[in-house]
């Protein structure tokens, strides 16, 4: 147990990390970095599968267990049987009945849903933009500040532009500065974590110490 | 008789006709297309890259539009990887042609380029060609661009077993505070003591990205702390990849705690592969499931607003990580707590405070200081006109 659930995947780690290091800095490898690339979609294939095992059997249970919610498990498994069938069948019959069902279902059903969920962004970055811009300490009203000079900086004409240019000046000075800070930071931090994983030094995603 | 002779004035006009597109074709070629062409191995790749320089050497009059088109391995349309229309504009034209997309064998390490120039027309036909060129290229083993990323990676390597030594000798490191967790207990603290579920979502993203598999090492010391007080732990997932990891970090957390009774393989889920669709489900499970602490830790994108506000709207405490620079300053608007930027990859390390995950955090720092100074003593010297450090250390 100790092996398959610890030692395989941990060796498997380790030779797919220093392979992939390789990789990157030799360029003779670069037709062996396209096969294991070409790996990805079978490892997709078969993640679906357990995704969609998961689904079923969180719905079930919940179905069961919580009837005041039954109604979502509902049509999740309808949405998700009447796609998976359109889906399939359409495939094989193009331009038949089943194609134009999941054509039609994706463009006016699938896509407005996303949109809509999308288009709620716009609300909560208001709601969190007024929380952010509470005057509370100097740090927010810094924040405030800056944050009006560039909502003004935005929509300025005549002899508002002067906030034209310090909106472009913030964005791109300080905003790039502090951005390009953290991404140091972040890119240093990425690095550590790959190299602690690829020497063994970090577990934890493998389930314990 | 006269229709005898408007039909020789036709015929006679339509032979002029004749005569004069045939000159017109024989002044075509009445000159010698003239031009220097070179073809070069690009080098530092794995030989599928070559240069092509071509310059006219005839009047833009003479010749308005020439073909240039390049080959891998030899003349034939099968073997075609690139071709260009160039107009006549009297000056030099470089091209940075790929010859991957004709490639026939599976992984040659040296390769054949063959590049041909012709007179074009101005329907961009290839009308006859004067110049060919061709050079074999080869596959690099080591990618000099890379070669700052791999001192830093030796150097990297250097200060980690350092410090690993000196962390295995009973060296102490500082780390300092990070308030987002240090609030972890009063999180989850807060949950069970309202009676809540805690939420943990582990970003959208898959496990090639770094700041997921981070997510999940941070799972591993959240699983435990909840474990101590049997509060229910649910895990969303949009990959059923990191599905199944976090499955697993749950379990083990909850029987490294003498809890094993309390892990549900039902509480990780998979909900969707779709970013919005997920966003939707999720907010939904907050809005009827009320949590009282949020963990959003990962990779995120445009959905990490709709997770932070709705968390927000139920009165869950959040805490929040991600390495995704846009998305740093919604979670800062809208949770209690961010882990901003690395804080996100040092929060295993933090939390387990392991020695040697400790130790490679102290190597990290080193680095960055390393990185500090190259950076002022770059700056210095650009002012100054010498680009030696930005040139040939930072952008490799």
């Amino acid at each position: 147990m100790n092996f398959w659930k610890r030692r395989l995947p941990l060796a498997l780690t380790v030779i797919y990390g220093l392979a992939g290091f390789a990789m990157q800095i030799i360029p003779a490898l670069n037709g062996y970095r396209d096969i294991q690339n070409s790996w990805m979609p079978i490892l997709f294939g078969f993640s679906i599968a357990i995704g969609v095992a998961s689904l079923t059997k969180y719905h079930f249970t919940k179905m069961r267990r919580q009837p005041e919610e039954r109604v979502y498990s509902i049509i999740t498994f309808i949405s998700l049987v009447v796609m998976a069938v359109a889906g399939l069948i359409g495939m094989s019959q193009d331009g038949g009945v089943f194609t134009k069902l999941f054509d039609n279902l994706f463009s006016y059903v699938y896509v407005p849903l996303q949109a809509t969920i999308f288009s709620l962004l716009a609300f909560y970055i208001t709601s969190a933009a007024y929380r952010a811009f509470k005057v509370s300490e100097w740090i927010s009203t810094l924040l405030l500040v800056s944050g009006f000079i560039v909502m003004l900086g935005r929509v300025a004409f005549g002899p508002l532009m002067v906030f034209g240019k310090l909106s472009e000046w913030i964005m791109a000075v300080p905003t790039v500065a502090a951005m390009r800070g953290l991404l140091i930071g972040i890119g240093l931090g990425i690095m550590a974590t790959a190299i602690k994983i690829i020497l063994g030094i970090e577990r934890s995603y493998l389930g314990g110490e | 008789m006269k229709r005898f002779v408007y039909i020789l004035v036709i015929i006679s006009l339509l032979f002029s006709a004749g005569f004069a597109e045939e000159a017109e074709n024989n002044n075509e070629l009445d000159f010698t297309p003239k031009g220097k062409l070179e073809i070069k191995d690009k080098g530092n790749d794995d030989g599928t890259g070559v240069n092509v320089f071509f310059r006219p050497q005839n009047k833009p009059e003479e010749v308005k539009y020439y073909l240039l088109r390049v080959y891998y391995k030899s003349v034939s349309e099968d073997n075609l990887a690139a071709q260009y229309r160039i107009e006549n504009k009297d000056r030099r034209y470089k091209f940075n042609v790929s010859l991957q997309k004709r490639r026939k064998h599976p992984y040659p390490n040296s390769r054949k380029g063959v590049a041909r120039v012709y007179v074009s027309n101005e329907k961009g036909e290839a009308v006859k060609a004067f110049l060919t060129e061709s050079t074999n290229t080869s596959a690099s083993w080591f990618n000099i661009n890379k070669l700052s990323a791999f001192m830093g990676v030796l150097l990297f390597l250097l200060f980690v077993y350092i410090f690993i030594k000196q962390a295995r000798r009973g060296v102490e490191f500082f780390i300092r505070k990070i308030p987002g967790l240090e609030e972890l207990d009063n999180a989850v603290g807060r949950a069970t003591e309202l009676g809540k579920p805690i939420y943990y979502i582990p970003g959208i993203g898959t496990t090639s990205r770094i700041a997921t598999l981070a997510s999940l090492n941070i799972l591993a010391p959240v699983t435990r702390k909840v474990a101590k007080f049997a509060t229910p732990l649910k895990v969303p997932n949009r990959d059923p990849v990191v599905m199944s990891i976090a499955q697993d970090v749950v379990k083990e957390g909850y029987m490294a705690e003498g809890r094993p009774d309390l892990f549900n393989s039902n509480d990780v889920f998979f909900l969707t592969r779709q970013q919005f669709a997920f966003a939707g489900a999720v907010s939904g499970l907050f809005k009827r499931e009320k949590p009282g602490a949020v963990f959003l830790l990962g990779k995120f994108y445009a959905e990490s607003l709709i997770f932070a506000e709705t968390a927000n709207d139920v009165g869950a405490i959040q805490i929040a990580g991600t390495d995704s620079v846009s998305q740093i300053p919604f979670f800062i608007a809208a949770c209690d707590y961010t882990l901003i930027g690395e804080e996100l990859f040092a929060a295993s390390g933090y939390l387990s405070g392991d020695p040697l995950i400790v130790g490679t955090m102290k190597a990290q720092d080193y680095l960055k200081a390393i990185l500090i100074v190259l950076l002022f003593i770059g700056i210095i010297l650009n002012i100054f006109d010498i680009d030696i450090i930005t040139k040939y250390i930072l952008q490799r």
